[in-house]
């Protein structure tokens, strides 16, 4: 399991990412819902066009990180419901460890400002 | 979600995907969709301001259309999105029908009443369990698609691709199975050089018992040969005919949602 570049460039892909993957920790949840727990736990500050979470969403599904099931919600209406997997978990504990780093270095350097 | 057909209109053209991977993807989108629609009228917002909305917040860029292209396209879901996407006309449908039909009556004249299975390879048998596996796992889904119009793709698309599985298992199974043959055949009567003798008309002793381990080879390998691929064309012809069915039964449900 390789983990992402932290590079500047894919700074908002791994946010992404890891923020679905923190979100699918607790519950299995469907595209919008997850779209919107995001928005609303972080008070708006992760307001991401929703049309970018698809991507994201099958990209983890290929890479086995989460899984898609499909569920009947009445007689012609079908949702996807992401969960995610045990390879998705260890994956996400992985990045958060990247990110504290990440921020570590971040902090190390604009806390200067303080001083 | 009839009021979402113009953007899932533009997503679905802009969406260079086969089927039904496309319209897998249409259909969550139109779902979520529906639900952001939901939530901004609960927000006390216009209808027509809902759309709108709603409609912003899950327009595809360009770059996301690309992403989703790039997740999807692996090689072997291409080829089989394209076999399965390929006979849709009419005239298509019946030759594949004659064929198989052809080969149905040819087959079961000949297993029926010859001495088939007495003269084959060992390995026939478990190449008749595969063929036997294949009825018992398409049976229920004939009976889903056709008798109980059931079409919960969930359900359908379950053990599918095993149906493909087991017939590239029962080519395997043929395959070795000839070779096995050719290779007891070889170990027990100095097959090569009574092979050649029988070529030349050259006598080499004991080469009588070599023609009788020759005939039975030929008779034992090109038996189980012959049922192999008869039994993986059956495969091939009912997954084929299954994943024809449920992706057209996929794709009305989208277009459903498109018209």
């Amino acid at each position: 399991m390789n983990l992402p570049d932290f590079g500047i460039p894919n700074l908002t892909k791994n946010c992404n990412e890891i923020l679905i993957l923190t979100i699918l920790f607790k519950e299995k949840k469907h595209g919008y819902q997850l779209a919107l727990e995001i928005e609303e736990r972080s008070n708006g500050s992760f307001k991401f066009n929703h049309g970018t979470l698809y991507p994201i969403l099958h990209k983890l599904e290929k890479e086995g990180l989460i899984k898609g099931t499909w569920k009947q919600e009445g007689p012609k209406r079908k949702r996807k419901y992401y969960s995610i997997t045990a390879k998705g978990k260890k994956y996400a504990k992985k990045q958060l460890e990247e990110w504290q780093k990440f921020f570590k270095n971040f902090f190390n350097i604009t806390g200067e400002i303080e001083k | 979600m009839k009021q979402f057909t113009p953007i899932l209109k533009r997503i679905n053209k802009r969406l260079n995907l086969p089927q039904p991977t496309k319209s897998r993807i249409i259909l969550e989108i139109a779902c979520d969709l529906e639900d952001a629609y939901n939530f901004y009228l609960e927000k006390g917002m216009s209808e027509e301001d809902a759309i709108k909305k709603s409609g912003e917040k899950f327009d595809l860029t360009g770059e996301a259309l690309d992403e989703l292209v790039i997740v999807h396209q692996t090689l072997f879901r291409k080829f089989l999105d394209k076999i399965a996407g390929q006979t849709q006309s009419l005239w298509e449908r019946i030759i594949l029908c004659f064929v198989f039909l052809i080969i149905v009556v040819l087959s079961a004249q000949t297993f029926i009443f010859t001495p088939f299975f007495l003269h084959a390879s060992k390995f026939v048998w478990p190449s008749l369990g595969i063929f036997f596996s294949v009825i018992i796992l398409s049976l229920p889904k004939f009976f889903y698609l056709y008798i109980k119009k059931d079409h919960q793709l969930a359900k359908l698309y379950k053990g599918l691709h095993s149906i493909l599985f087991l017939g590239v298992i029962n080519l395997s199974i043929g395959v070795f199975g000839y070779l096995k043959e050719l290779y007891s055949a070889g170990v027990s009567g100095l097959f090569f050089i009574s092979y050649l003798g029988f070529l030349v008309n050259w006598h080499v002793p004991g080469s009588d018992n070599n023609l009788v381990n020759i005939t039975q080879w030929m008779i034992k390998s090109s038996s189980l040969v012959m049922f192999c691929i008869l039994v993986t064309i059956f495969t091939s012809a009912i997954w084929f005919f299954l994943l024809n069915k449920i992706t057209k039964i996929e794709q009305a449900e989208s277009m459903y949602l498109l018209q």
